[in-house]
């Protein structure tokens, strides 16, 4: 029997018999088969093989679907991480901030609320500024030996009386009768204030460099002559 | 070679596995129907009798889990039996392992494609299969692969873990020893 001397249609025969060749090749082949008896023989025990394809049971398509993993997308749908939420709900603004750690957000949600908050900011200026001075007088001495008392004394304004007294409250405290001073620090209404002296209160704030050392001192006298409840 | 159909089929399953990554199971039911019936007739020609569908299931459970890395080089059904069979080589070794089997010969496959027989109906096909069923174990393996299902020589290649070249001088000597056994 002699050979097909055409191997790249007798390669197709297989699909042939299957009949999964586009068009044009179907054609060829079939065209092919016509002058080739070696390939029609050929195609004659494909056709054969084929039929003898062992019949088989159809598995149980359901159970094997429901043992299949979930696909990705629903695995991500059931366990979202954080990043996923906030960036699926959080407005364009909060989708940057988010990626900020959590302590620099912290920080800039603080400071909003300070700027909104005139009773926050009237209560950290007393508190800064009584301690403040706490802290300056305890420098300085507290009492003399004599314990004279300077109370009321007319002295001369301090440099460290942070703005004008208006009969708020004032802290005077008795110092050396060599050095007599008093330190006047008043808070009260903030209505009482311009812009312009708030502005230059807060800026004193940044630039006084004892935030940690406010809290005033054990048996420190404080006294309160007039309003400027405590917030 | 121009395979219209498989082209098609390679389609169609690459829609199905796009729209179960987006979260569409019933695609994955249609992937199993598909090809769950050509899995379990390859387990047949591997030799496997016991536990098919056991090894059907298995087979799409790891396709499934390792989507990703199909590149749709091939068909998803040649990457389908080339995961069947390496469960079934897997399964062999730990049976080996246990002692409770040998590694698997011809002769054996033959025993087990002799099972597949009983299904076969007709007289040609049982002539047939007995052809078969003298083939060496690669010339089955890529003669059933090339005719029946319909699989490329590049594809079978692949599935075997063999070259194109050595599945299509696997596939001549197989076609030449059925033909001399059927005109006998």
């Amino acid at each position: 029997m002699s050979e097909c001397r055409s191997p790249e249609l007798q390669d197709l025969l297989p699909d042939y018999a299957a009949e999964t060749l586009d068009s044009v090749s179907t054609t060829r082949v079939r065209d092919h088969l016509a002058r080739c008896i070696h390939c029609a023989d050929d195609l004659g025990v494909l056709q054969a093989v084929r039929r003898a394809r062992p019949r088989v049971s159809v598995p149980d398509i359901a159970r094997i679907a429901a043992a299949l993993p979930p696909s990705p997308t629903r695995v991500e749908a059931a366990t979202p991480g954080p990043q996923l939420i906030r960036d699926a709900v959080a407005p364009q603004g909060l989708q940057r901030r988010s990626s900020l750690p959590p302590s620099v957000q912290r920080t800039r949600t603080r400071a909003t609320g300070f700027g909104l908050s005139a009773w926050r900011l009237a209560a950290m200026l007393g508190v800064v500024l009584a301690g403040g001075a706490s802290v300056l007088v305890a420098r300085r001495g507290i009492i003399d030996g004599s314990g004279a008392s300077v109370f009321g004394s007319p002295a001369p304004s301090s440099t460290m009386t942070a703005v004008a007294p208006r009969g708020a409250c004032t802290l005077a405290v008795a110092t050396p009768a060599s050095a007599a001073q008093t330190v006047s620090v008043s808070y009260g209404d903030l209505g009482d204030y311009s812009a312009a002296e708030l502005e230059s209160m807060l800026e004193r704030l940044d630039e006084w460099d004892g935030a940690t050392n406010t809290e005033p001192l054990p048996g420190l006298p404080i006294v309160p002559n007039a309003g400027g409840g405590t917030p | 070679m121009i395979n219209a159909t498989q082209q098609e089929e390679s389609q169609v399953d690459g829609i199905l596995i796009d729209q179960w990554k987006a979260g569409d199971q019933r695609a994955a039911t249609a992937i199993v129907e598909r090809h769950a019936e050509a899995l379990v007739r390859f387990a047949g020609r591997l030799g496997v009798t016991e536990d098919v569908d056991e090894l059907v299931q298995d087979t799409f459970i790891r396709a499934f889990s390792a989507i990703e890395s199909f590149r749709a080089d091939s068909s998803l059904r040649t990457w389908l039996f080339t995961i069947e069979r390496r469960l079934v080589i897997d399964r062999r070794r730990a049976q080996a392992r246990r002692g409770h089997d040998v590694e698997i010969d011809d002769a054996q496959i033959a025993s087990g494609f002799d099972a597949l027989d009983r299904l076969v109906a007709d007289e040609a096909a049982q002539r047939v299969a007995g052809a078969m069923a003298r083939l060496t174990r690669m010339q089955r393996d890529v003669f059933t692969l090339r005719v029946q299902e319909g699989r490329s020589y590049k594809d079978i290649a692949g599935i075997l873990g063999s070259t194109e070249g050595a599945a299509r001088v696997h596939y001549h000597n197989a076609m030449r020893a059925v033909k001399e056994f059927l005109h006998e």
